[in-house]
């Protein structure tokens, strides 16, 4: 113990007595250790710690599958979800679906994102109300009086933290609710996550309040898929074994009701990889970036320490010859590693916390669970474990050559020739390699992330985004009973709208790309045989009002395009996108052909194809573009609007003027935030952005750290190969031939690394290769650019030793012989 | 300023100045003298009198602070330091007391060095250098490392390195220093062999024995060429 603090004590007085090395070694190893804090700080939060429900992990979601429709992740309907729940007995399962209420009566109308849920739902979650109750298990039933639970930020937003409002009653959508209880502030439900509905990712986010899911508001029917189940597993069931039963059960449905049901299978998963799911390779990715990041950083104090040791030679050989055995001195040594890393772990803690704080508030973006990131206690733990780890990985090898008694080849090395050559010297290069390796690795990730978002930025997504205002506005119930006054309403709306100077275009849709709120159905083809349920076209429906294309800047092909005068009491009308026309209709001209929406036997109204337009994409810039079928607002009614106006500049200019207006045409019109559509379009790339920006930064980090680890390798080389290098000098060597000698040595080294480091590229990043979009992972472009980076790097790193090489000054040099 | 063709090395006033600390020491004062092709001089003188200082100026390797200095026709006393290096490399051949081998080269490489430096292709190279191994007999040790031969070999090799580029003048500061006194004359002769058969060798020694071995010898006292030796030593 004693020996202990005696090697601590000397080992300080070592490292204050070569400050400059301590400097830069400490902060080598903070920049490391901070990486791997930050982003384990951030894996932790969003992939290893358990989801706010009591023993969140019998959780999972249950979802309809159907092969042969391609959907993986579908919703079910009111019917089967009672046969689901009645049927399981390994698992208990609830359901909800979300709805937007209109709340009124208090500032200004707004527009709340709500929940359905079973009455049974927030026992199976098991998070308490902070006031008041939760649903009792009748409240879901037909008849039901109506009531509802609030959100603590609507709570606090809305009613001002109203503590007496429990059984007081609300407005939503003009009706009266009596609000039974408040959750506390910690409880989100659903969990934001997203699945793959069909050809759509589909993104589920937190509601303000829940109220009942009741067969009053949602029909209890089989072929309306709209409602999401959650399930507790019974203690001690895995999920693969209610994925069992669930099965057993899908497939009864199947039978008995094959019509809508043909072809269900069921999908069991637990909560927490649904709620992680997406974003686990991704940190993943990040983490491996990190660990390089570490490594080269390791191998960067490895090389000072080799460094040094060369200096100390002599104070080991004393020791040595003191008594000292080599275990004493090993331990000396790696006492004064520790120091460093520790040195570096606290440092490094410090670069975590800041960067990750300013990180996460510096690129807004959908990381599930991330937006309530805090550090926890945990990390300490973290951090100082891969402190100690990290002294260990850099402090071994050199203390180990250190400790050596290489008292034989000293002698030799000081004799006759010049110096070189020695194992100190190979390791001092191979660790050089390795970290050029590593780095190659981490600039060929970002590089391909680099390229991946460049095709993704540059994608046409089928309309122009430029100078493109949305607007969501529900337009209530209570106020508009009729189709005809809501229609003319939204004509008096436009109006308004395109009277705003610098407004050019302005049109409605049910939903716009890229709002997350499209969907699509299926649609029947005049003329040809009933296909098989799974069979049946699909495609994406929009109720639009004229000038909408136009107004998108979605190109018209051919026929024409809506009017005012496609009315309800007209013939039935329909546009449709090329994606359509060559999905439906190949070969074929679909103009004049007449589709049908739902199922066959349904009584909605045969439309006649009158145009064609381009295609657009709906929800990512990564996706195909899918069949869309267009309907004129005069014939198909919405509550839900999406107001679109395009501006001759800037449209965040004229924002305010279109809100009024809004307003003028009703007071209470409940408004959801603007957005500019090139925002949405951004919003739906945030994730590539954001791991794109980690990427280079890790990259860079780690290029630098390389060029370090080149330049004190090429340095401690050209010192100790003063004498060689004068001798070469004698013999004629011009100053050039010396610089051309110390950089070619470096890039010599690069290249080794370079070698190395592609063939580590080419097999690490296809662990990437899902976060890439139109690049593969051996894209010659990246591995061409990368190398060329490298040499840069390794041909500026070599430069100052190289140009301190050609100033050796040859008699200097040889006369102390 | 011409110079008879007959001396391949002419010093007029050459004058060497080192300035450190404020201390300024004459290391040379107006020497000047000429070496003709083919001749054998021996530089002679107590320690510090200047002699490594006149040699590493007749190699290039240094500028004199004042006078002229004429190889071969041509006046190198202020010329840049790129086409020092490049003359150096052609004209002049450096044997050293420590023998100077680059130790992670190989004999063969060492002895090739200079020829890298000037551009000689491949094969002429190899021809070159093993002729010059052959010289000084080392041709059958090419492919050791300087550290595993002995002193003398050591030294051979840096003759043949020196010869390897059929400099113009070999220049050699105490060749025999840290060799034995068998291996000293076992280099003294290979020197001498080299001059019969033609080379223009410059050495600088202290021994009086191989000094008498050279067709001419320059006494240097003080940084000055003196008629005679002095036999002792400056008074401090
Ligand atoms: N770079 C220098 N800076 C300052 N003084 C120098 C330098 N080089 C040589 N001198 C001085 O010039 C004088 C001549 O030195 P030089 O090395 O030529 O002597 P030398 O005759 O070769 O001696 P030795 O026989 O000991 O090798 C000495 O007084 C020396 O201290
Ligand atoms: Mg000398």
């Amino acid at each position: 113990m004693e020996f202990i603090w005696q090697d601590m004590r000397y080992g300080a007085r070592m490292l204050l007595k070569s400050p400059g090395f301590t400097v830069v070694a400490v902060l080598t190893l903070a920049l490391g250790i901070g990486a791997n804090t930050a982003i384990f700080s951030v894996v932790n939060f969003v992939l290893l710690r358990p989801l706010e429900y009591a023993n969140s992990d019998q959780l999972v979601m249950i979802w309809e599958r159907n092969v042969k429709k391609g959907f993986t992740e579908s919703p079910t309907s009111f019917a089967n979800f009672i046969d689901f729940r009645d049927g399981a007995k390994s698992v208990d399962i609830a359901s909800f679906t979300d709805t937007n209420f209109n709340l009124t009566g208090g500032e200004q109308p707004e527009r709340i994102a709500g929940l359905r849920v079973s009455a049974s739902l927030f026992s199976m979650l098991g998070v308490n109300p902070m006031r008041g109750r939760w649903f009792a298990p009748q409240e879901d039933k037909p008849g039901a009086g109506r009531v509802l639970i609030l959100g603590y930020g609507l709570w606090q937003r809305s009613f001002a933290g109203n503590a007496n409002l429990v059984n007081q009653t609300v407005q939503l959508n003009g009706q009266s609710y009596t609000v039974i209880g408040i959750m506390p502030p910690s409880f989100k439900f659903p969990p934001s996550f997203s699945a793959t509905v069909g050809a759509l990712e589909e993104t589920v986010s937190n509601a303000d309040l829940w109220v009942p899911l009741t067969p009053d508001d949602v029909p209890l029917v089989r072929d309306i898929r709209n409602l999401k189940m959650i399930g507790r597993l019974k203690p001690g069931v895995a999920a693969e074994q209610a994925q069992v039963e669930i099965n057993a059960i899908a497939s009864r449905l199947d039978k008995e009701y094959p019509d809508v049901n043909g072809g269900i299978e069921s999908h069991v998963i637990p909560l927490h990889q649904q709620v992680t799911g997406d974003i686990r390779p991704a940190l993943i990715v990040l983490m491996a970036a990190v660990s390089l990041v570490l490594l080269i950083a390791c191998a960067n104090v490895a090389n000072l320490l080799l460094a040094k040791a060369t200096n100390r030679q002599k104070e080991i050989a004393i020791r040595t010859a003191l008594g000292a055995n080599r275990l004493r001195i090993l331990r000396q040594l790696l006492t004064e590693s520790t120091l460093l890393g520790l040195l570096g772990g606290l440092l490094g803690l410090l670069f975590a916390i800041v960067g990750t704080k300013s990180l996460i508030a510096f690129v807004t973006v959908n990381i599930p669970r991330l937006k309530d990131f805090g550090f926890e206690s945990k990390l300490l733990l973290f951090t100082l474990a891969i402190s100690l780890l990290t002294s260990l990985v850099f402090g071994l090898a050199p203390a180990i050559d250190a400790s050596k008694p290489n008292l034989n080849e000293a002698l030799k090395e000081g004799g006759r020739s010049s110096g070189g050559g020695s194992g100190r010297n190979r390791l001092r290069n191979f660790l050089v390699i390795g970290e050029v390796a590593l780095a190659v690795v981490l600039v060929t990730a970002s590089g391909l992330m680099f390229r991946s978002f460049v095709r993704l930025q540059r994608v046409n997504p089928g309309f122009n985004p430029e100078n493109l205002l949305t607007l969501e506005i529900e337009v209530p119930e209570a106020a508009y009973r009729t189709e005809q006054q809501q229609r003319i309403f939204q004509q008096q709306l436009l109006q308004r709208i395109r009277a705003v100077p610098g407004v050019r275009y302005a049109s409605t849709a049910d939903n716009v790309p890229f709002s997350g709120n499209a969907f699509n159905s299926s649609f029947m083809i005049e003329g040809r045989p009933i296909p098989a349920v799974t069979e049946r076209p699909r495609a994406f429906y929009r109720v639009i009002s004229p000038d909408y294309f136009s107004t998108m800047g979605i190109p018209f092909v051919r026929g024409h395009q809506f009017t005012d005068r496609d009315s309800a009491d007209a013939q039935g009308v329909a546009i449709i996108n090329d994606a359509a026309a060559r999905k439906y209709w190949p070969g074929e001209d679909p103009l004049g052909r007449r589709v049908k929406r739902g199922r066959p036997e349904s009584k909605n109204p045969w439309l006649t194809i009158v145009g064609l337009v381009g295609s657009a994409n709906q929800a990512s810039l990564r996706e195909e573009t899918q069949p869309e079928i267009y309907v004129p607002y005069l014939q198909n009614s919405s509550r839900t609007l999406t107001l679109v106006a395009r501006t001759d500049s800037d449209p965040r200019m004229l924002a305010g003027a279109i809100r009024k207006e809004v307003w003028a045409a009703d007071k209470d019109l409940p408004v959801s935030s603007m957005k500019l559509m090139e925002e949405l379009i951004s919003t739906s790339v945030a994730q590539p952005r954001f791991y794109l920006i980690l990427l280079t930064v890790f990259a860079g980090l780690a290029l630098v750290l390389a060029a370090i680890g080149v330049y004190g390798v090429m340095s401690y080389s050209v010192t100790l190969r003063t004498r060689d290098i004068g001798i070469r000098m004698a013999l004629g060597a011009t100053p050039i031939d010396i610089f051309k000698q110390v950089v070619g040595q470096a890039l010599w080294l690069a290249l080794i690394g370079l070698g190395v480091g592609i063939a580590l590229a080419i097999l690490s990043t296809r662990v990437m290769s899902s976060l890439l979009y139109e690049v593969s992972t051996m894209d010659p472009m990246t591995l061409a650019s990368t190398s060329l980076a490298l040499l840069v790097v390794a041909l500026l790193a070599s430069y100052l030793p190289a140009r301190r090489a050609t100033k050796v000054d040859p008699i200097v040099t040889l006369r102390y012989e | 300023m011409s110079t008879p063709n007959s001396s391949l090395i002419r010093l007029e006033n050459v004058t060497k100045v080192f300035y450190t600390d404020e201390v300024e020491t004459h290391a040379l004062s107006s020497v000047g003298f000429e070496i003709h092709a083919g001749e054998y001089i021996s530089i002679a003188g107590p320690s510090g009198c200047g002699k490594s200082t006149l040699l590493s100026i007749l190699g290039l390797l240094d500028t004199p602070t004042e006078g002229e200095y004429w190889l071969n026709g041509e006046a190198v006393a202020n010329l840049r330091l790129a086409e020092r290096a490049r003359i150096r490399n052609r004209q002049v051949g450096f044997i050293f007391q420590s023998f100077n081998l680059v130790g992670d080269l190989t004999v063969y490489e060492n002895v090739e060095l200079p020829l890298t430096y000037r551009g000689t292709d491949r094969a002429e190279r190899k021809q070159r250098v093993l002729e010059s191994l052959e010289k000084v007999g080392m041709a059958h040790r090419a492919k050791h490392l300087p550290a595993q031969l002995s002193g003398g070999q050591q030294q051979r090799v840096a003759v043949a390195r020196a010869i390897a580029g059929e400099p113009s003048i070999l220049l050699a500061d105490e060749p025999t220093g840290n060799l034995d006194s068998v291996n000293g004359e076992a280099v003294m002769k290979l020197l001498s062999d080299l001059h019969q058969a033609g080379s223009t060798i410059c050495m600088v020694t202290h021994d009086q024995r191989y000094a008498g071995k050279a067709g001419k010898e320059i006494h240097l006292f003080d940084g000055r060429v003196v008629e005679q030796p002095h036999l002792n030593p400056p008074a401090a």
